[in-house]
């Protein structure tokens, strides 16, 4: 083959892994190291580009030898070491998956030529993050944050990062510290992942110490509900209606904060003064019928309402009131208490309340009309916690009821991998130098990779490319989440 | 002190990463730097340049001499040094340097290369690397190039000394440099040098880069070549036969190595590396007891003079460790001789093991071979016995007969080539030795039934093994029997309970079992070519432990069909054959039937049971394991019987009767009782967990009350429920284990096959609704 047909299949190769297409990747760019010798000037650059074709495809026992194949020829390139660590991380040696990362930190000059200066730590900092909070070594990755973060990370990894370290046992405090020092985050940023790691006191003291309550009342209003405050809510609303038009949302946290008083306390006289075709006060209306009046009230159509209805009740639902919320879904659905924990358990997923979701949705499961899609829920949401055991077994009953389903399979094996990964390093952690286990590891590794490859292919085809990035959407170690980092490593590089 | 200028002379390719740390290594302390670059394409040059080297370009010839005498052209200093890029001069060897080179009288130095390996061993190898600047003093050979042959042509050795100095070579560390790369390129340049150039030292080289290729008996035909060349005033000699000596060991080649060892220590007497290399020979063999007096020797030895090569650690076990080791399998030789006597053919695969088993305790090891074309006879040879080899004449006692006739010992202890001693029996048998209690003895004998080797499965048998010389002879062709030398009076052996030998049956492959069932066959039909029962009865034998069960019961039908009922074996085989091919009510009146005969042997009664359960027939299976109970283990002396019939296997099989009658509590303690018996724990255990489903107690709570929780009956259990596919369960009583850490290489194997198991079962599960999905390939 001559310098021109390799050449060719090179461009071939970039092409198609530009498309995402790594099965055609892998085709030309073995052809293209096939006919490389290994101390070619472009050897080096291959070693990379095919490792990380083979780890995107989920072949990591065949990415890991080429790995070291390339470091046996090129002992000191570190985005071998890179990838190595990634493929140790998934492995769940996190020990060795360390010591790369760190390698890759410690070698400062790329022996790729067109990537050198380009290609930043950061990916590996929030590897070491990531490890570090998994040891329970907090201290150490508060000291890899600020490594992190004066790399000049990109937005998302930060704020997986962010929401990682405050669902940890971390010093908050320091955590927030460092993040509004630093000017890394914006300020908008920073409330809205502590709301969402459920931190609504130190919440409230971030948006009192960046004096910006006014700019922040929405999610002031929500911790003050979260923590039970009805009485400040309804205040800072009065404070705050000559001030500003009241919000869609507000009218809903007055009305909720008013409803979950003891007794409860209607909120009509506001609900009134406010435009009565916005759907969200016709929803509370609505709500208000059937609290005072225990009306079956009245039909309603408009789509958007419905929607509101259901978000409301699983607002009450997550701030405790757990009767109103089911009242509101059983009159407003007209179903049984068991559909309603079902529906309301839907909606919680939807919003991302994995725990709720999963609560009310194993209440909800019923035998005679079991819905595949809630199993699948379920899984998502044990998942997102976890308990890799249940969700697999949610997975596997997802897959009993709707054969036709491509995607609940390979959740399975995907789930099963995590899951067995896990045990064997948990249980065997005096052996993971052991051969043995570590090509157990590798199998295992490589059928989880391998499982979510499928998936993420049979997800872009029937849903046109929206399909689930990442089951288990937070920086879990023994879940793959690094997609982002791993698509701005390979850009650069093509 | 007059000042001396330094040479550092160097020859460089794509050494970029490595000259400057060589160079700067000096520290200043070479005069003059000079490099010759045979085509770089990186940037040795223009590192080099910067270090203030002059640095000379040529082409690549292949010839390493060409290019470090072309250095050696430009060199200007009193001394040259020379080292390879990958090499690094020790900091703290600089003052010894700088004296060597303004010391009068030597014309050159040895220095200290220390090589380190991938895994982390060192080598320190002597190099002549220091030397006058003369004209004369040129390097010879294109690979592996030399100056000491153009020294010694001018001066005598005493001008040669040895220097402290140290040298850190990165070469052989194949994490740090491109290994087979090298190898190709001195393998070509070996390969080019003309045949009249060849010498001791070039096999030498050649055996160095097949061992580095592990092309081990490559290695070995060029490192007998250069052993047969070299001089041993060469400096390479001692390595030589360390390597050699040691390519020896790891191809089984003991006596071999034995004889080099003899051999070289006479020659290297100061060399102590061979001491211990002898040491570990004996070792190796199972001669334990010379082994700890050898390696002892050693450590009272002084440390190797420094023209030896010294590696930092080439065994995986201190010399210590070997003494502690071997120490607790010696035996004090403190009775009768003993003489082994083996026989065989193509018993390659068990024959080292059979024989080292015996080692330590024989005085003699007789093997005599029938034709092998296998490496039996080699095997035998190397590990120290005499090896005759006979014709086969279709005759098993003409060979063991022949084999006592070249025993020497006052005693004979006879094994089959697939058969071993444990290490507990042979003080057993010094023990009966020397008792002299009788002059034979009867030995269990332990043969697995299966390949998995499982505790359960194992038959007992007894057989005259052991016993005094000159004594007894054999008769028969087959199955052959042991009577009065000169007469045909029958003796009574002793029994002994705790002299057992094992047979390897299944460690060979189940061809090689064919094959030897086919060899017993042949010669049955050779004896006996009409129809008698005893043919029948031993090819219905042989047939039944080749696994061929068919023809065992057809067989065995036609030995009984001749109306003989007297072999006790007979019933065993037969009914046992009849239960595997599914024709429980013929086993279960054959079984009866030998039990009138010999109503004290359990294992019919056990059998008669199985067959009952098996057919259906539980009341009378449940009668038959009681039965069984009551009557405790059969004889083994007596009778060919498989251990636990009377005890645990009955429990175990009594269990599952209860089960099938809805007698649960009565299944649990059934199975409790045999879970505290080790040879029935583990399928007791599993058992438990299985029944778990219909008790009430929860498992953990049973196995904790009972005394049986540990780490294995928890996977054990967890292992039962991942295959009943309850997996939830199988999780829960992983993290009973929580806090328990166990180091034990046997709860690795436990847990891999307890996480294999779940994926095979949720696969399984998986299959039943999409078996066509493309993920199932992957799993």
């Amino acid at each position: 083959m001559d310098s021109k047909e390799i050449i060719s299949n090179y461009k071939l190769a970039q092409y198609f892994y530009k498309r995402e297409d790594y099965e055609q990747t892998r085709r030309y760019l073995k052809i293209v190291v096939d006919h490389t010798h290994p101390r070619d000037e472009h050897a080096l650059q291959l070693y990379w580009e095919y490792s990380l074709c083979l780890y995107k495809l989920g072949e990591c026992a065949e990415a890991l030898s080429k790995v070291e194949e390339g470091l046996s020829q090129y002992p000191d390139c570190r985005e071998l070491f890179y990838i190595k660590g990634q493929i140790y991380y998934e492995m769940g040696l996190l020990r060795q998956s360390k010591d790369f990362f760190v390698k890759f930190v410690a070698v400062k000059t790329s022996f790729l030529k067109c990537m050198e200066g380009m290609v930043t730590n950061y990916e590996a900092y929030s590897y070491l993050i990531a490890i570090s909070v998994s040891n329970g070594k907090y201290e150490e990755a508060l000291h890899y944050l600020r490594l992190f973060i004066s790399e000049k990370p990109d937005i998302s990894t930060l704020n997986k990062l962010c929401l990682l370290l405050l669902r940890s046992g971390i010093d908050k405090q320091t955590l927030i510290e460092i993040l509004v020092s630093s000017n890394v985050i914006s300020e908008i940023a920073l409330v809205q992942l502590l709301l969402m790691s459920k931190e609504y006191g130190i919440c409230l003291d971030v948006i009192k110490n960046l004096r910006r309550e006014n700019n922040f009342y929405a999610e002031w209003i929500q911790c003050q509900l979260h923590l039970g405050r009805y009485n400040e809510v309804q205040n800072m609303i009065y404070g705050i209606i000559p001030l500003i038009s009241m919000g869609r949302d507000i009218a809903i946290y007055y009305c909720v904060s008013r409803w979950l008083e003891t007794p409860r306390q209607s909120s009509r006289d506001v609900l009134v003064k406010l435009d009565g075709n916005l759907a969200e006060v016709q929803a509370c209306l609505w709500i208000e019928e059937l609290i005072f009046n225990n009306n079956s009230p009245i039909e309603l159509s408009d789509i958007n309402i419905q929607d509101i209805i259901k978000k409301i009740a699983l607002t009450i639902y997550i701030l405790g009131d757990i009767c109103l919320a089911f009242d509101i879904i059983q009159n407003y659905c007209l179903c049984s208490r068991k559909e309603a924990y079902a529906e309301l358990g839907r909606e919680a997923f939807d919003s991302g309340f994995f725990n709720e979701a999963k609560t009310l949705l194993e209440r909800g499961l019923s035998q005679k009309d079991e819905k595949p899609e809630d199993y699948y829920k379920l899984g998502i949401a044990c998942g997102g916690f976890g308990t890799y055991e249940q969700a697999l077994e949610y997975f596997l009953r997802a897959a009993a009821l709707l054969p036709e389903n491509q995607v609940y399979p390979c959740l399975v094996f995907e789930t099963l991998a995590i899951q067995e990964i896990r045990i064997l390093v948990e249980k065997l952690d005096s052996f993971t130098e052991n051969l043995t286990l570590k090509n157990e590891l590798l199998r295992l590794c490589t059928l989880k990779r391998k499982s979510k490859r499928l998936r993420q292919i049979i997800e872009q085809e029937e849903t046109d490319g929206k399909g689930l990035a990442d089951i288990y959407n937070h920086f879990d170690v023994w879940s793959c989440v690094n997609d982002i980092n791993e698509e701005a490593i390979w850009n650069i590089n093509v | 002190m007059e000042h001396k200028c330094l040479s550092l002379c160097m020859i460089a390719k794509n050494e970029a990463e490595n000259i400057g740390r060589c160079i700067s290594s000096l520290r200043g302390l070479a005069d003059e730097i000079i490099v010759v670059d045979t085509g770089s394409m990186d940037r040795t040059s223009e590192i080099a340049l910067s270090q203030g080297a002059k640095v000379i370009h040529m082409k690549w010839e292949d010839d390493f001499s060409k290019a470090r005498n072309l250095s050696l052209e430009q060199a200007k200093g009193d001394w040259v040094l020379y080292l390879d890029c990958d090499e690094e001069l020790y900091a703290e060897s600089l003052p010894e340097l700088e004296k060597l080179i303004t010391t009068e009288g030597p014309e050159a130095y040895f220095i200290q290369i220390v090589n380190t390996t991938a895994e982390g061993m060192e080598l320190t190898v002597p190099g002549l690397r220091l030397f006058r600047n003369r004209k004369e003093y040129r390097f010879t050979g294109c690979i592996h190039e030399q100056i000491l042959p153009s020294i010694l042509q001018h001066y005598d050795h005493s001008r040669v000394l040895q220097s402290n100095v140290m040298v850190h070579h990165f070469g052989y560390n194949q994490k740090l440099t491109n290994i087979s790369a090298k190898i190709q390129r001195n393998m070509r340049i070996l390969e080019n040098i003309p045949e009249e150039q060849r010498d001791g030292f070039y096999y030498y080289n050649l055996g160095t880069e097949y061992l580095r290729l592990c092309k081990r008996e490559e290695a070995l035909v060029h490192f007998t070549k250069s052993a047969a060349l070299t001089n041993p005033g060469q400096g390479y000699g001692p390595i030589m036969i360390k390597r050699m000596v040691t390519l020896l060991f790891e191809l089984g080649k003991y006596r071999q190595a034995q004889q080099y060892l003899e051999h070289y220590r006479g020659i290297y007497n100061d060399y102590t590396d061979l001491v211990l290399l002898a040491g570990i020979c004996h070792f190796m063999c199972g001669r334990y007891s010379e082994a700890g007096n050898i390696i002892k020797e050693y450590l009272g030895l002084p440390p190797s003079p420094q023209w030896y090569p010294i590696e930092s650690a080439f065994l995986t076990q201190t010399p210590e460790e070997l003494i502690e080791s071997a120490a607790q399998h010696a035996i004090i030789r403190d009775y009768p001789a003993l003489s082994i006597c083996i026989i065989g053919k193509n018993e390659a695969a068990t024959l080292a093991t059979c024989i080292k088993s015996v080692n330590e305790i024989a005085s003699q090891i007789v093997y005599i071979d029938t034709g092998s074309t296998d490496k039996s006879r080699e095997i035998a040879f190397e590990l120290g016995a005499e090896v005759y080899t006979i014709p086969w004449e279709h005759d098993f006692s003409i060979v063991r007969n022949y084999a006592l006739d070249q025993a020497q010992g006052e005693w004979i202890l006879v094994l089959d080539a697939d058969e071993v001693l444990p290490e507990t029996s042979a003080m057993a048998v010094i023990r009966a030795i020397k008792s002299e209690s009788s002059p034979a003895y009867l030995v269990k004998i332990h043969t697995p039934l299966d390949q998995n080797q499982s505790a359960q499965n194992w038959q007992l048998s007894g057989s005259v093994r052991l016993y005094r010389n000159k004594m007894l002879r054999y008769q028969g062709v087959l199955a052959e029997e042991l009577l009065f030398k000169g007469s045909d009076a029958i003796f009574e052996p002793e029994l002994t309970y705790d002299l057992e030998i094992v047979h390897l049956h299944f460690q060979s492959s189940l061809e090689h079992v064919s094959e030897k069932r086919k060899i017993w066959e042949d010669t049955i039909l050779r004896k006996w070519s009409e129809d008698t029962p005893v043919k029948y009865f031993l090819l219905g034998k042989e047939a039944f432990y080749a696994q061929e069960t068919p023809k065992a019961a057809e067989y065995f039908s036609r030995y009984f069909e001749a109306g003989f009922s007297n072999d006790s074996a007979a019933f065993y085989y037969y009914t046992l054959s009849l239960i595997n091919i599914g024709q429980y009510e013929q086993a279960i009146k054959i079984a009866e039937e030998g039990q009138k005969t010999f109503p004290d042997y359990t294992d019919l009664f056990y059998l008669t049971g199985i067959a009952y359960g098996l057919n259906g027939q539980v009341k009378e299976a449940e009668g038959m394991m009681l039965e069984c109970l009551k009557m405790g283990e059969a004889a083994w002396g007596r009778y060919l019987c498989s251990p636990g019939t009377g005890h645990y296997k009955a429990l175990l099989s009594l269990g599952p009767i209860y089960v099938r009658q809805g007698r649960l509590h009565e299944a649990v303690n059934v199975f409790l009782q045999a879970a505290k018996i080790p040879q029935s724990s583990e399928q007791a255990v599993a058992h438990l967990a299985a029944l778990q489903g219909g008790m009430t107690i929860p498992i953990d709570i049973l196995l904790k009350n009972q005394g049986l929780f540990n780490w294995r009956n928890t996977i054990i259990v967890a292992q039962t429920f991942a295959k009943m596919g309850n997996r939830m369960k199988s999780w829960e009583c992983l993290r009973l284990l929580d806090d328990q850490t166990v180091d034990q290489p046997e709860f690795l194997d436990r847990m891999i096959g307890l996480v294999e198991t779940l994926v095979f079962n949720v696969k399984g599960q998986l299959v039943q609704h999409t078996p066509d999905h493309p993920i199932l390939k992957y799993v």
